[in-house]
């Protein structure tokens, strides 16, 4: 159609100059005119355009999503029609792309609100946002803008089953979960006071409560462990037998993502070390994170959890010789693997050796299990199946 | 479009055709190209009757009017209906058969009724006297304009096809799916919007051509001594302008069956904005076109003949007066040195070299200076349109240019558009440069005040930004009366002075305190109602303060030592 109106100026001008009519002069002005505000104004208002995008870049799973597309015209021309065309990540809606028309006047900006639904751990890629324009006559140039760098990521967190009781051992004297061995008395928990009886050190008298009754009250500690717990988590996708890998490794990914909850949810310090691949890094060393305190710490642990994937990577029992080197001493140590293999008894006995205490979890649902568990106990090892997420009750 | 959905197999819906009454736009544009028609019929009839006067074609743009409107009615009845070729001949046959008695009678009414009844006696008598010259001319000239009106309907009908597109289901629904992976066919827009805007082209063309035949003499036409015609020729305005609108629905469209073809929803805002922005650009077009020159007292050979002589002859005085300054300083030293009882004289400057003849005056009282800026405008002008036009469109044919490329003239001679463009755009930009420095330099020391005041959109801001804005603007405000706000004070602080200073605005002063304060510290949003209320204080303030204000210099008591706050 551009073609036929440059024609159509060229020939008015020739029939202009020909026939000299001066009122065509003017046609030719008014058409020439037309063609070229229409060029110059497809170009100025994608030049105006400005878009912010702005929504929760970390959830839980199941967790809706709305993100808000602010879209701003920050010029004098107004925008006739601006194509939105926005893609989405597939896991999280369907259908994958976001697409609306939408119209902008001079300084207007529009707000446009889709959702997403959080039924997928991982780390998403929102956008890239793809605009389109051009002017009411169909004379300009269409104008389509790709930003490439404006692409936003979201992350939903793996599934967390609540867990109240975990009931793995520790040595360390001094911790905020309840033990039952009274010689790790915590004197920052008081349960309550009794009568002073010879004996007892002045110190736990409290004075207070004995001026009100009147006589010598002690306070009473109530035993605690500390528990500094390091997760092993294997994703190495060979280690997982037949076509169920997908199932048992998301399955290992919710009990590291539990356990690591309910740690950190006591007040106790959790670190992570897996094998498993981190899609935003695409290499293949083993991601690490050390044993620490605080929910800040859990979220990058859930960080890592929700990014981390399947891969064919190190061995298992590598990870674990290699990382367990930097751990406290008389930490514990939660292995998570599918199934118990030639190597991984050795390198478990190794790190209770030296002083760590071990827990094994497996998920692979083809383990056999009973022998397993008969021979982890007789090393002292806590042995724990878990092939569905039914079955992490057993710590409910 | 309304009316109701029915199924016909696997192909797209049809729906019940829609009517002309009750489809507004699809009248509007019927509308359009009725008068676009009538237009160029007006045209051709001047040429006609400068051959044939007593042609009685005063009517027959009205008649065009009718018949156009008529044939683009019938189209939209006949699309909502599954015809074949054949019966759709038949009932177009049938059509243009009435339409041809009906143009027999009307042509006869124009005499009056006597006239009918002689024609129709005589018809009688005479079956052949039918088919008169006028008559045959006439009905022609309709069959050609219902014909094209009919045509350039098909073509937009196809573009309006919201009514033959199932709509796309909720993309939460499972028939999203059904709906998206259906195959369906894509109507050809483009092949339509092309058919549009050749016939609009070529409309325009012959329009054009008839109005110029009309005006002037062929002889003189021929011989290429033919005067420029002055005026306004309506017709070619309103086919242009009509058209131009045309274009614009028509482009609405097609982009609106392309994204309904794609399930994408559309804001409702789009369809009034386009009609307002497609009136409002033409006009302003129009409008701008009204300012420039249209016509020319010099012709563009003579203007660049002109141009030519008037370079070389600032040149050749430039460069005698460099030698005649030489040979002044050489004659003076060789007198120092060798003396002579005789007073020196000063050469005698050399005379200038002969100059070209110039060329003859177009007028008695030769060539107005300005009217010669106004032709060299208008040849620049001129020059520009058409290089940028053949620019693009060659950009456009890259195919053609290519084939074209060989060509030595043509090479040349977009060396020099090259040139003229790029030399062009070097003065441009050394002129805006040297137009920023010389408001850099004079700015301060003639308006400061009005250099440094610029254009703030409210619309632009958001509401927190707005309410900050009211309050600092009350601020500045109230500095100019010269109640300036200390820059110690805290804002409660100043909303005290301010209210001893001026009592009657203390409320109002204590709301945009107050907003400035929230809007300032803390990170909730406000509703449009406390903007409102915030905005109706400022005001009031404001109201008061330019009063205050105009008291302070009509009693001539100034304080303005010290900037009251900006605006961040």
């Amino acid at each position: 159609m551009t073609e036929n109106l440059l024609l159509l100026i060229l020939t008015v001008f020739g029939l202009a100059v020909l026939l000299r009519v001066e009122f065509f002069f003017y046609i030719l002005y008014l058409l020439f005119g037309v063609y070229f505000l229409a060029q110059v104004w497809t170009r100025r208002s994608m030049r105006q355009i400005t878009h912010t995008r702005a929504f929760t870049r970390r959830v839980f799973l199941g967790e809706k999503i709305e993100v808000e597309l602010e879209i701003t015209n920050s010029g004098l021309l107004p925008v006739p029609w601006l194509k939105v065309n926005e893609t989405l990540p597939i896991e999280l809606t369907s259908p994958s792309f976001y697409r609306r028309v939408v119209s902008l006047a001079p300084h207007e900006h529009l707000v446009l609100r889709y959702e997403l639904d959080g039924r997928r751990r991982g780390c998403y890629r929102l956008g890239p946002l793809r605009l389109s324009t051009g002017d009411i006559f169909g004379i300009g140039d269409l104008e389509v803008r790709e930003p490439d760098s404006q692409a936003d990521n979201l992350t939903v967190y793996p599934e967390i089953v609540p867990l109240r009781k975990l009931g793995l051992p520790s040595h360390t004297p001094f911790g905020t979960l309840p033990s039952k061995e009274r010689i790790f008395e915590d004197p920052t928990r008081i349960t309550g006071v009794r009568d002073y009886y010879s004996g007892d050190s002045l110190r736990r008298i409290d004075w207070k409560t004995s001026a009100s009754v009147g006589r010598l009250q002690v306070k009473q500690y109530e035993p605690a462990i500390s528990l500094e717990t390091a997760v092993y988590l294997n994703l190495n996708k060979d280690e997982y037998l037949g076509g169920s890998w997908r199932q048992a490794t998301e399955l290992a990914i919710v009990v590291a993502a539990s356990l690591a909850t309910h740690l950190v949810e006591e007040r106790q310090a959790v670190g992570l070390c897996t094998n498993g691949v981190d899609p935003l890094n695409g290499e293949d060393d083993a991601l690490a994170l050390l044993v620490r305190k605080g929910r800040p710490h859990l979220m990058s642990v859930l960080d890592v959890l929700a990014r981390v994937q399947a891969g064919e990577t190190d061995p298992f029992v590598g990870l674990l010789r290699q990382q367990s080197i930097d751990l406290p001493w008389v930490s514990t140590a939660v292995a998570i693997t599918p199934a118990e293999s030639e190597e991984l008894f050795p390198s478990l006995i190794q790190m209770q050796r030296r002083g760590f205490n071990v827990v094994l979890i497996l998920v692979a649902p083809t383990a056999s299990f009973r022998s397993t568990r008969a021979r982890a106990r007789q090393l002292g090892i806590q042995a724990y199946r878990i092939t569905r997420r039914e079955e992490m009750d057993v710590w409910q | 479009m309304s009316g109701s959905e029915t199924r016909t197999g696997e192909g797209p819906p049809l729906v019940d055709p829609p009517q002309l009454g009750t489809n507004l736009v699809g009248t509007i544009r019927s509308l359009l190209i009725a008068g676009m028609m009538a237009c160029v019929v007006v045209s051709l009839v001047g040429v006609v009757q400068r051959v044939a006067p007593y042609w009685p074609g005063q009517y027959l743009a009205l008649l065009a009017f009718v018949v156009c409107l008529e044939g683009i009615a019938t189209e939209r009845l006949l699309k909502g209906y599954s015809l074949g070729s054949g019966t759709r001949l038949q009932v177009r046959v049938v059509e243009w058969v009435l339409i041809l008695v009906v143009l027999r009678l009307v042509l006869s009414l124009l005499g009056g009724w006597a006239s009918l009844a002689g024609d129709v006696s005589r018809w009688l008598a005479d079956p052949g006297a039918i088919f008169d010259a006028a008559y045959l001319t006439t009905a022609l000239i309709l069959l050609i304009v219902w014909q094209t009106s009919i045509s350039l309907a098909n073509d937009l009908l196809l573009l309006e096809t919201s009514a033959y597109v199932e709509p796309a289901p909720p993309t939460t629904s499972d028939r999203f799916w059904i709906w998206i992976t259906r195959p369906k066919d894509r109507a050809d827009t483009q092949a339509a919007m092309r058919h549009l805007s050749s016939v609009f082209s070529g409309g325009g063309v012959l329009l054009l051509i008839f109005t110029g035949l009309a005006h002037l003499d062929l002889q003189l036409l021929v011989r290429l001594e033919h005067p420029s015609t002055s005026g306004i020729v309506l017709t070619a305005l309103v086919y242009f302008i009509l058209g131009l609108a045309l274009l614009s629905q028509a482009q609405f469209s097609s982009l609106h069956y392309q994204w309904q073809f794609d399930g994408i929803e559309v804001s409702p805002r789009i369809a009034p904005r386009w009609a307002v922005l497609g009136i409002a650009s033409v006009a302003a077009v129009a409008l701008v076109a009204l300012l420039l020159p249209t016509g020319y007292s010099v012709g563009l050979l003579q203007a660049l003949y002109v141009a030519l002589i008037g370079i070389f002859d600032v040149v050749v005085r430039f460069l005698m007066g460099i030698l005649s300054a030489i040979l002044l300083v050489l004659t003076y030293i060789l007198q120092f040195f060798f003396g002579s009882d005789v007073a020196p004289q000063a050469p005698s400057i050399p005379s200038p070299p002969p100059r070209l003849p110039e060329p003859a005056p177009t007028t008695a009282e030769g060539v107005a200076w300005l009217d010669l800026l106004r032709t060299a405008f208008f040849w620049v002008l001129l020059v520009w349109i058409v290089g940028y036009s053949f620019y693009q469109y060659f950009r456009q044919r890259s195919d053609l240019w290519s084939k074209l490329k060989g060509v030595g003239l043509l090479t040349w001679f977009v060396g020099l558009w090259r040139a003229f463009f790029q030399g062009s755009r070097q003065v441009v930009a050394k002129a805006r440069e040297g137009l920023r420095a010389a408001i850099k330099w004079i700015g301060p020391r003639i308006a400061p005040s009005l250099l440094r005041k610029r254009f703030l959109s409210l619309r632009s801001l958001t509401k927190r930004e707005l309410v900050r804005y009211f309050y600092l603007s009350t601020v500045r405000r109230a500095g100019e009366v010269g109640w300036r706000r200390k820059l110690s004070q805290t804002p409660y602080e100043y909303q005290e002075a301010l209210a001893e200073e001026a009592p009657a605005s203390e409320v109002d002063v204590a709301v945009l305190t107050q907003a400035f304060v929230e809007a300032r510290y803390d990170v909730r949003e406000f509703s449009p109602e406390e903007t409102h209320v915030v905005k109706q204080a400022w005001q009031r303030v404001r109201t008061l303060l330019r009063r205050a204000r105009r008291d302070r210099d009509k009693s001539g008591s100034s304080d303005q030592s010290e900037r009251p706050p900006r605006f961040p």
